[in-house]
């Protein structure tokens, strides 16, 4: 194995895969390390909901000024549920509140493209800055019936369209860890909220990395589940094909409480699917894809694998090393066809249908164009722009097809590593979080970071970021495990050994 | 990517976005960008194998992998790719059995909105 990872000599990584992982160094400590334990103080009265609620809206209040993980709080309709839930909490036994509400009153809060009924929803953007939903994400709704009682909007990169949350159009979100740090994208407030111990539990969406790349930059969990798995019905959409709903958590516990409540058909979604998980293999065997190794330019991140293998190796797992040689295509193909969906699904914000209407233009069509100028980023124009021209006439076979193509490529790529292997050891991103402002101007040094992640999502398959150590600067550093469909729970098992074996 | 070169003045137009004093940067950009992704140009060129026999029986996994085999290049592999080829379509009746519901010799969705929709 060691001819592929490079040994754990790197002197800037400090190794460290906890199941539960603790709030950013100098964070006040949460009322409790995770979601289960906050729900289990609840039910035995240690505190009551509201407390639990108020306390969240206290912190970030207090505190995110220093981050802006949060985009707006729905503080009253969050205390009026939490008075609900302890309502609720005096007439349940523990083990019934237990098991039919297993997060009941615990504060939790969702990225800002997932509609809360009554709730601006900006999407992190101009054009959105007045929506308000008149309806829920089936996602929202799926948490909220779990017993979780969302305080709030969390900030993101415009549209879901970044890998450093410094796209928003009300300023980046900056990383609990080094606030001169970003704290990725696009979900960065999901995973920053984490970390600073505002909540124990988010949501985020990923299309490309959204959740699993800021969940590494934060040293939280980030679980990207199988396409299908949790419905888009509510999600501001950004490409169909690749958006994938999803939760964050500090607890390798929480998730795998929290996933299967909010996975299932939704028939306001037809791209959502029940669950089919495979059989769990008795021996399980692990792979390392040398090209995901090759493209981490931080030697720590190499260093986090290698030390991962070490762990599953110890724990009687055998690492494989193994090629995907299409994974440099991955990046590529991704943008090719994100962009193309995002060309079309944005359409709709123009002024009349959807968003931010301008007061400039003569016309009708120079009414709609101007609406569309002022009202979307930089970032989100240029997004907007590839993916009409991967579409227009004369290089639709030439770009998008090809993408499709690669894409298909990729897919049967995974199918056949799955066939020697059951789940892939990959390090969640090429480095440590970044410094507001390093990438930004760049859009292709910005499109790199997301090579350790895309092909995942090109292939629909779940993936779960874990944190797994620090740099020497305190910056940490996270892994990725990838399985076939709807490997969510061996996954997180997998990780589970990890955390296990000692140091 | 010269032939693109032409097109990308009147992308703003096509994009519904109005043209202004940010153009030149953003196509500037969109030049790089579209440089970037031409990779896909030529690890897809030619189309001359069976796709189920992409990167041999070793490709992905075993003792091949780890060290930069021939058949595991993805330019290669993607050459395998066959060019599509119409077809006839699904038959509506069948298509029609597999909906959760129909209406009309239609797929019936539900409301997102309003009476039967969102609560």
């Amino acid at each position: 194995m060691t001819a592929v990872a490079a040994p754990r000599t790197d002197p800037s990584y400090r190794p460290f895969f906890p199941a539960v992982a603790p709030v950013a160094p100098g964070c006040p400590a949460p009322l409790a390390p995770d979601a289960v334990a906050l729900a289990s103080r609840l039910r035995q009265r240690d505190l009551s909901c509201e407390e639990a609620v108020r306390d969240a809206l206290e912190r970030v209040g207090r505190d995110d000024g220093q981050y802006s993980c949060f985009l707006g709080l729905c503080a009253d309709r969050a205390v009026e549920k939490a008075r609900e839930a302890d309502r609720r909490l005096s007439g349940l036994a523990a083990d019934e509140a237990r098991h039919a509400f297993p997060f009941l009153g615990v504060p939790a809060a969702v990225k800002d493209n997932l509609c809360l009924e009554g709730v601006r929803t900006t999407c992190g953007s101009r054009m959105l800055s007045s929506y308000v939903p008149p309806y829920t994400a089936t996602t929202v709704s799926r948490l909220e019936a779990l017993g979780a009682v969302v305080i709030g909007k969390l900030n993101m990169d415009e549209f879901a369209m970044g890998a450093s949350s410094e796209t928003s159009f009300l300023g980046p979100v900056r990383n609990p860890h080094a606030t001169d740090r970003v704290a990725g994208g696009s979900s960065g407030g999901s995973a920053a909220a984490l970390a600073a111990g505002f909540v124990p539990l988010s949501l985020g969406s990923d299309t490309g990395g959204s959740i699993r790349q800021p969940a590494a930059f934060c040293g939280v969990f980030g679980l990207k589940p199988t396409y299908g798995a949790m419905s888009r019905y509510g999600l501001v959409a950004y490409a169909s094909s690749l958006d994938q709903p999803g939760p964050l958590a500090r607890s390798l516990r929480d998730l795998s409480v929290l996933f299967p409540g909010l996975v299932g058909r939704d028939p306001r979604d037809a791209t959502s699917r029940a669950p089919s998980p495979p059989p769990v293999p008795d021996a399980p065997r692990a792979g390392v894809p040398e090209e995901y190794l090759a493209a981490s330019t931080h030697p720590a991140l190499r260093a986090a694998v290698s030390e991962a293998v070490r762990r599953l190796e110890a724990a009687g797992i055998p690492v494989l090393p193994l090629s995907l040689p299409a994974t440099r295509l991955c990046v590529p193909a991704y943008y090719i066809l994100a962009s193309a969906e995002a060309s079309s699904n944005l359409s709709r914000f123009d002024g009349v249908r959807y968003g931010h209407r301008s007061a400039a233009g003569e016309t009708l069509a120079e009414r709609c164009a101007a609406s569309r100028t002022e009202g979307f980023g930089l970032e989100v124009r240029r997004r907007i722009l590839l993916g009409t021209f991967v579409l227009s006439a004369g290089y639709q076979d030439q770009y998008y097809g090809r993408a499709q193509k690669a894409r298909e490529a990729i897919r049967e790529e995974f199918r056949r590593a799955f066939g020697t292997v059951d789940f892939l050891v990959t390090p969640a991103t090429p480095e440590p979080a970044f410094r507001i402002g390093e990438k930004i101007t760049d859009p292709i040094a910005m499109y790199s970071q997301d090579i350790c992640t895309v092909g995942p999502s090109l292939a629909g398959l779940p993936a779960l970021s874990v944190p797994a150590g620090h740099t020497a600067e305190g910056l940490p550093v996270g892994i990725q495990l990838i399985g076939p469909a709807w490997s969510e729970a061996f996954l997180l098992a997998m990780a589970q050994r990890l955390a296990e074996v000692p140091a | 990517m010269e032939k693109a070169e032409g097109g990308l003045s009147t992308l703003p137009g096509l994009a519904g976005l109005r043209s202004g004093g940010e153009d030149d940067a953003l196509l500037q950009d969109l030049r790089r960008i579209i440089g970037f992704v031409s990779i896909l140009e030529t690890a897809l060129a030619g189309n001359d194998r069976d796709p189920g026999d992409a990167g041999g029986p070793e490709a992905g996994t075993g003792p091949s992998a780890g060290r930069p085999a021939q058949a595991a290049d993805p330019g290669a592999r993607l050459s395998d790719l066959r060019e599509d080829n119409p077809g006839p379509t699904l038959e509506r009746d069948r298509l029609l059995e597999a909906a959760p519901e129909t209406e009309d010799g239609c797929f019936r969705t539900p409301a997102a909105l309003g009476k039967g929709g969102a609560p």
